[in-house]
């Protein structure tokens, strides 16, 4: 018997409903009464010394109240604050700004109109200074020291390393075969549709509230009461709808701070809300990943090492979202689906008059980064052997037998399946016919290509021992409570920023509690009801959170089957739960529905017992999860104008055992086309003196509908061995895995030319270079 | 950003020269909206309402004559804000004088930041060369004409 909206079921989004009529509710759409409205001045220049700040016009002109300023902030302590990497940055300078588009000075107003004419009005005299734009020469001796308030006198920011380097050199020289390549994962954005924003309130006790974009709203409020030195109890963290996150919405930026400040100091609410071009000017950033690689293997195609040196630009601080201890995120997941024996991998993070950020874009954690190079080497040192590529992956991958397989770099994967993905997807493409025509193309001269990615992703943080952001453990939590009727209310530490939250951890609640997900209401997002936990983003919710539900559920069970062996007369251990309700061992028809149950709860509960159906989960993993899968992409290329046409595009996901079928694909689809936007389109560029070339989305290009390619989607399940339900997270396995496949698939269409490396985004600019290049065109 | 071009005129380089020495002469070939203050003989300051593409806005600026060899050659430093953008552009203007024309050759270091870099960088040159362009042709009739 099947309980409505259980696991495994393919039920409609929940919150579907006010979303697809128009009737969520953003940050935008809260209003207030005598709410004010912030706009904020921003440097034209990357690096430049402040002369000084005129507010006398902006504060002339009809409906401005107030400028705030750099040293009006200092006052409070608050023109610094931290990162999340615990470095720090600036809310507003005082001296000197260290990127385009840094926020210089905030004006509040009446509207939005006069608080941009206010803006304009800001009068600033800077004195340019020279920018350092490029990650390796900010390393050179003689560079600009960007950070003149550090004591240390470098654009140098931190060394981490992992691995044994001496053993793997060794590897490598003993490699029949080895391949060399450098990298370049550019920077590029997040670009949620809705941007960032807040509203700030102060009520008549002093409480402060902030409605605000985050997908982390506890931490907030406690990096707040922390920074701002605000009682936590008097702060209230509030997440409504969000319109998008990617790990965009997971940092403090100035913007919230100046909106609390202004509302501090003018006494009513204020809104502030970016427009596209701020977005994409400041907010965190992804990638920007310089990377020099080395692999290895026998000439029998058996892998042998891996050495992987890389420069991280992290703009003028480091705001990445990681996990304190990992600098760069978990890009030592860099060996893959493969069972290498001797690996080093080495990252400097490098400061430059860039916006900060290095945040986790559906990438957990630097995973995109990683799962690229390696499907790149891999498909490079087939290349070089001769080897088909996916014959050289089967060859190579990590056994099922292996798992759980601890990796040279130190994870555990949790469990794997790799061969029988990769098949799978080999036989939904015909993978053999495509060969043949691809052989036969090439002899009348056309151009196609065939990639593969068999990727390792690692999500799920994390374990306790390991795992925190500024020292707050990364767990996350669930509170249940069932009412008389037998309908519930389940509260998440998490945020959905559009992944159906709603819905999928009601199906995991159903399945646990035998009540229908229709029945069951999920919040998240508000710091004075939900549970604490820290939030939503690389792929964290179902490993973590989704575990949390099944488990505070199984507590709720454990009391419920001492109400129902008490309406049963029976003994608890006479009970069992089956078929979603507890029936006494051999006579199924003697049972009681969690709904019988709940109202019991309340008016027929055992003497000596508490009243009430209630339960929390507080869940530390004990590991993360490694969902995987293999993609693979065909392409076409017009040899006269570079265009690449993605013709079929394969995703084969393992995900372990899956919550919501419709939601996992759904997932699966958007990933893929923000894999396929960096693979072909998008970079943020940077001019000599530090612009952005890239403000609009005229010039910052997104894919849209005819774009797009079709996606095939299909699946394996290996569920993973410690998560309550088995689950893995999925929101960024298409994104981690994409690139790969099809910048394999690009390569090998010129492959026979010569070609064993094109950096992404592949334009169509550069492919028709390399066909002029090579003389193929 | 380097831009460099000449333009020739049929008149003596004395009155070119006093021409390109002359603030007002200079500012009535600019053809959009604008306003200029005489500081002193080598300092001007004022406004114009100019754009690339959509960016469009008034930016405030000043001029410095930094050197002048008359009636040879003259390096003029501007410097502009305004729109979330500012511009800084070092000149110099050289002139040689053939038969009865005076060839003008000139030479810009511009360098532009902010907002009309970051969004405008697609359109900048075009209309950086279409307002050159416009403004050497109207010095071009001026001098001609009178």
């Amino acid at each position: 018997m099947t309980v409505h909206g259980g696991i495994g079921q393919s039920i409609k989004r929940k919150e579907d409903a006010r979303f697809i009529r128009g009737k969520g509710n953003y940050v935008d759409d809260v209003q207030l009464p005598g709410m004010l409205y912030l706009d904020i001045v921003r440097s034209p220049y990357a690096h430049a010394l402040i002369k000084y700040i005129n507010i006398e016009k902006a504060l002339k002109v009809p409906g401005v109240l107030a400028v705030i300023r750099g040293k009006d902030l200092d006052a409070a302590k608050l023109a610094w604050m931290p990162t999340l990497m615990s470095d720090t940055q600036m809310v507003l300078p005082i001296e000197r700004v260290m990127f385009q588009g840094q926020e210089v000075a905030g004006v509040v107003a009446e509207s939005r109109y006069a608080a941009a004419d206010g803006v304009a009005a800001v009068e600033v005299e800077y004195e340019p200074m020279t920018p350092v734009v490029d990650p390796k020469k900010a390393l050179e001796p003689g560079a600009p020291v960007i950070r003149w308030d550090k004591e240390k006198k470098t654009n140098h920011i931190w060394h981490w390393e992992v691995g044994d380097r001496k053993a793997t050199d060794a590897a490598l020289k003993a490699s029949d075969v080895t391949v060399t390549q450098d990298l370049y994962i550019p920077r590029i954005h997040v670009s949620s549709i809705e941007t960032c924003g807040c509203v700030a309130a102060f009520d008549a006790m002093g409480k402060l509230t902030v409605w605000m974009t985050t997908q982390a709203p506890h931490a907030i409020r406690t990096v707040f009461a922390l920074v701002a030195g605000l009682p936590e109890q008097k702060i209230r963290i509030i997440s409504p709808d969000i319109g998008g996150g990617f790990g965009g919405k997971v940092p403090v930026y100035p913007g919230y701070v100046i909106a609390v400040v202004a509302a501090l100091k003018t006494g009513h609410p204020v809104k502030w809300v970016e427009d596209r071009s701020e977005n994409l000017q400041s907010d965190s950033f992804a990638r920007d990943y310089h990377i020099s690689a080395e692999i290895g293997a026998t000439k029998d195609g058996k892998l042998t090492a891996l050495k992987v040196k890389t420069i991280a630009d992290h703009g003028y601080t480091d705001a990445a979202a990681n996990p304190s201890k990992f600098p760069a995120g978990l890009f030592h997941i860099i060996t893959g689906s493969y069972p290498f024996q001797k690996a080093f991998v080495e990252v400097d993070g490098v400061y430059t008059n860039k916006p900060p950020g290095g945040i986790a874009y559906r990438c957990s954690f630097r995973v995109t980064e990683a799962a690229y190079t390696i499907e790149r080497l891999i498909d490079m040192l087939a290349q070089k052997l001769r080897m088909d590529p996916a014959e050289f992956r089967m060859k190579n991958f990590i056994p099922q037998q292996a798992f759980p397989y601890k990796s040279v770099l130190g994870w555990e994967y949790d469990s794997g399946n790799y061969g029988p993905a990769l098949r799978k997807a080999m036989d939904i493409v015909g993978y053999e016919a495509l060969r043949k025509e691809q052989l036969e193309k090439r002899k009348r001269g056309e151009l196609m290509g065939i990639g593969i990615s068999s990727f390792t992703e690692i999500v799920g943080a994390g374990p306790s021992k390991t795992f925190d952001i500024l020292g707050l453990k990364m767990f996350d939590s669930c509170e249940i409570r069932i009412h008389p009727t037998g309908k519930a209310i389940a509260r998440f530490g998490t945020k959905s920023q559009g992944q159906g939250h709603e819905t999928t951890y009601a199906q995991i609640l159903a399945e646990e509690l035998g009540i229908p997900a229709e029945d069951i209401a999920v919040e998240e997002g508000d710091t004075d009801t939900a549970p604490y936990g820290l939030g939503t983003y690389a792929s964290r919710s179902t490993p973590v959170a989704g575990a949390a539900a099944a488990m505070a559920a199984r507590k709720i069970r454990e009391k419920a089957k001492l109400i129902a062996a008490h309406l049963l007369e029976v003994s608890p251990g006479d009970l069992e739960w089956k078929d979603h309700k507890f029936s006494v061992k051999g006579l199924p028809s003697k049972a009681k529905t969690m709904q019988e149950i709940a109202f019991a709860a309340y008016t027929n509960h055992p003497q000596g017992m508490e009243a009430g159906l209630e339960a929390t989960d507080y869940y530390d993993p004990p590991n993360l999860t490694f969902p995987f899968g293999s993609y693979i992409c065909v392409v076409d290329i017009d040899k006269d104008t570079g265009e690449v046409k993605v013709r079929r595009f394969v995703a084969v996901d393992d995900c372990g055992t899956i919550i919501n079928p419709m939601i996992v694909e759904g997932q699966i689809h958007g990933g893929l086309t923000m894999g396929f936007a960096a693979a072909m389109l998008e970079e943020m560029q940077y001019d000599e003196h530090g612009n952005l070339h890239g403000g609009t989305f005229m010039d910052y290009l997104l894919p849209t509908a005819v774009e797009t390619p079709r996606w095939e989607t299909a699946k394996t399940t290996t569920p993973s061995p410690h998560h309550p339900i088995g689950a893995k997270g999925v929101g960024e396995s298409a994104t981690v895995g994409a690139p790969a496949a099809i910048v394999n698939a690009v390569v090998d269409a010129l492959s026979h030319l010569g070609v064993t490396h094109i950096d992404i985004p592949i334009t169509p600019w550069k492919v028709w270079g390399l066909l002029h290049e090579k003389g193929a065109a | 950003m380097e831009l460099e071009g000449s333009f020739t005129v049929r008149a003596p380089k004395d009155r070119v020269w006093s021409f390109f020495m002359d603030p007002f002469a200079l500012s009535s070939c600019i053809s959009d909206p604008h306003a200029i203050e005489v500081v002193d003989e080598d300092h001007f300051k004022g406004w114009v309402k100019a754009g690339v593409a959509f960016i469009k806005g008034t930016f405030t600026g000043s001029a410095t004559i930094a050197e002048r060899v008359p009636p040879e050659r003259a390096r003029i430093k501007a410097h502009g804000a305004g729109m979330g953008s500012a511009f800084d552009a070092d000149s110099t203007i050289q002139l040689s004088e053939a038969g009865n024309e005076t060839t003008v050759r000139w030479k810009a270091d511009v360098v532009l930041n902010g907002t009309i870099a970051s969004m405008g960088a697609r359109l900048l040159k075009g209309t950086i060369d279409k307002k050159t362009n416009e403004f050497f042709e109207n010095a071009r009739k001026k001098l001609e004409g009178g």
